[in-house]
């Protein structure tokens, strides 16, 4: 296991790298506007809260692309250049393979939202000067996006990891990965506009179907590479 | 379950069928190789040959048919027989961003088996070097190390799929020789599928001769070579050859000369000849694995 996740790795490095620039760079710019504004002017926001739950969600909003990335890729990039050939002939089980996989993809995706939600649930309410409701379900608070995000979330992962696994291109899997939350809210417009139901809670069933969809994608995509011959 | 029968088998197929859409790859093949052999598979090129290796290897699902290497269901338990073959495939996909020792460390992890003073031995042998990473490697080289990684956990069963197609003479020879250093040290049992039949017929101590799938030939290489002969027969004016001896494999008739290859020839074939069509003359010679192979293959031709 311990080869195989050094493998998962070295072959994702390129999304993993990519992954922590785009979990770090909205920090990096806030820490450098506000380290800009004390050296120039001396009027720094260093402890201003919603602008860390903003520079986070916007993190989550980038990261987005390497959750795709990294499921698109997890089973079609080795596909593309032959070199799940060679790891077919080799005897790791597929479960073992699979369980490889999971670990980084899934592992890498779960580490970049911990740190945003640790920032947002847990740094920025230590910090001084945030109102006591600041969380409270209000329409205006940014932390309202994040069930939306990690919603979007899942359905981007699942659906990349079901084509990667049976594709043999890890663009295509991670495009229609990023398309997929495009086709669910199209979808929702589609049938409000076409049926006009009567309430139609258009946030609350975009994440239910987002995150339906997701499970299933990942589940079938799992299933599916764990029962097919072909490498 | 491994039976008495088959664990003394290194392979074994029965009706072992492929197709792929309305292409019938593999028909209805039924192979057994015993433990301790080198076994040459031969063929044109689509004949199934390939094809026939990857379902043994677990990796292309078959149409119909069982097949068991080492006693194993190769259907069931894949792992199982990885962890006892090794395989070198026609075209080498190792990691191309790997170094050498990384594909060595990679690969030998998987290996309770592996040897790594034989797997040392062969670097030296092959003359790899550790630190080259495998995409700056030549085509040749590459052979090479796929051959080492499929030596060195000491496999019971070698399967080599045109292992030496594209190298130049000296990389297959060496390629060779280190094929053999295996054989003869360790008794293991080969596979070999290769499109140069000077090879085979070096390696091979039985051959199987496959064309569209099926298999026309499956004996001891010495029995195929000292038991078929090309006849050269002229025939008197206005005799035409239609009864050809038992065991022509191939025929060709031109004004009064009559050439066949005969499979199980004897001194009856020419009595046969002589009582039956009166020959002139007639001389009987010799067929390298080469030739045997063409006229199967041009037999079979003239006969779809």
């Amino acid at each position: 296991m311990k080869a195989l996740l050094w493998k998962d790795c070295r072959v994702n490095l390129f999304v993993l790298v990519f992954g922590i620039v785009m979990l770090l760079s909205p920090f990096l710019t806030g820490l450098t506007r506000d380290l800009y504004a004390e050296l120039r002017y001396g009027t720094a926001s260093w402890w201003e809260a919603d602008g860390w739950v903003i520079i986070s969600l916007v993190s989550l909003g980038l990261s987005m692309l390497t959750v795709a990335m990294l499921a698109g890729n997890a089973m079609a990039a080795e596909r593309t250049d032959r070199s799940a050939e060679f790891l077919a002939y080799l005897p790791p089980s597929r479960r073992a393979v699979i369980t490889s996989k999971i670990i980084l993809a899934l592992g890498a995706c779960l580490l970049i939202w911990t740190i945003n939600l640790a920032v947002i649930y847990g740094l920025v309410p230590l910090m001084p000067g945030l109102p006591e409701d600041a969380y409270a379900a209000s329409d205006g608070h940014p932390t309202n996006a994040v069930p939306g995000l990690a919603s979007t979330a899942v359905v981007l992962f699942g659906i990349a990891w079901f084509c990667s696994s049976f594709l043999a291109s890890p663009a295509i899997s991670t495009g229609i990965g990023i398309f997929s939350p495009l086709a669910v809210a199209g979808g929702l417009q589609a049938v409000e506009y076409f049926f006009h139901p009567p309430s139609l809670d258009f946030g609350w069933w975009y994440c239910v179907i987002c995150v339906g969809l997701g499970i299933l994608g990942f589940v079938a995509g799992t299933v599916h590479y764990l029962r097919r011959v072909e490498p | 379950m491994t039976t008495d029968s088959s664990s003394r088998l290194a392979i074994e197929t029965v009706g072992l069928t492929k197709r792929f859409g309305d292409t019938l790859a593999v028909d209805d093949l039924t192979l057994r190789i015993p433990m301790g052999s080198v076994f040459g598979f031969i063929g044109p090129n689509g004949a199934g040959k390939s094809t026939t290796i990857k379902m043994l290897m677990g990796l292309l699902g078959k149409t119909a048919g069982q097949a068991r290497v080492l006693g194993f269901d190769v259907a069931g338990r894949c792992e199982a027989v990885k962890d006892r073959v090794g395989y070198v495939p026609e075209l080498h996909f190792v990691y191309r961003w790997m170094r050498v020792r990384e594909v060595i460390y990679f690969c030998r992890s998987f290996y309770k088996t592996w040897n790594n003073d034989l797997c040392a031995e062969l670097l030296g042998l092959f003359e790899l070097d550790e630190h080259k990473k495998v995409k700056h490697l030549s085509k040749g080289m590459v052979a090479k190390l796929a051959l080492l990684l499929a030596i060195a956990h000491e496999p019971e069963l070698l399967i080599l799929d045109e292992p030496t197609s594209g190298l130049d003479p000296i990389i297959r020879e060496e390629f060779l020789d280190g094929v053999l250093r295996t054989i003869c040290d360790r008794q293991k049992t080969v596979l070999f599928s290769s499109h140069t039949l000077s090879d085979v017929q070096r390696l091979a101590d039985a051959v199987g001769i496959i064309h569209q799938g099926r298999l026309l030939a499956n004996c001891p290489t010495e029995e195929l070579l000292t038991g078929t002969k090309r006849i050269r027969a002229v025939l008197p004016d206005g005799c035409s050859p239609d009864k050809p001896p038992e065991g022509t494999i191939w025929q060709r008739f031109r004004r009064r000369e009559w050439l066949l290859t005969v499979r199980g020839f004897s001194p009856a074939t020419i009595e046969y000849l002589q009582t039956t069509y009166l020959v002139e003359n007639i001389e009987v010679t010799d067929l390298g694995l080469e030739d045997v192979f063409k006229d199967y293959v041009r037999g079979r031709r003239a006969s779809a």
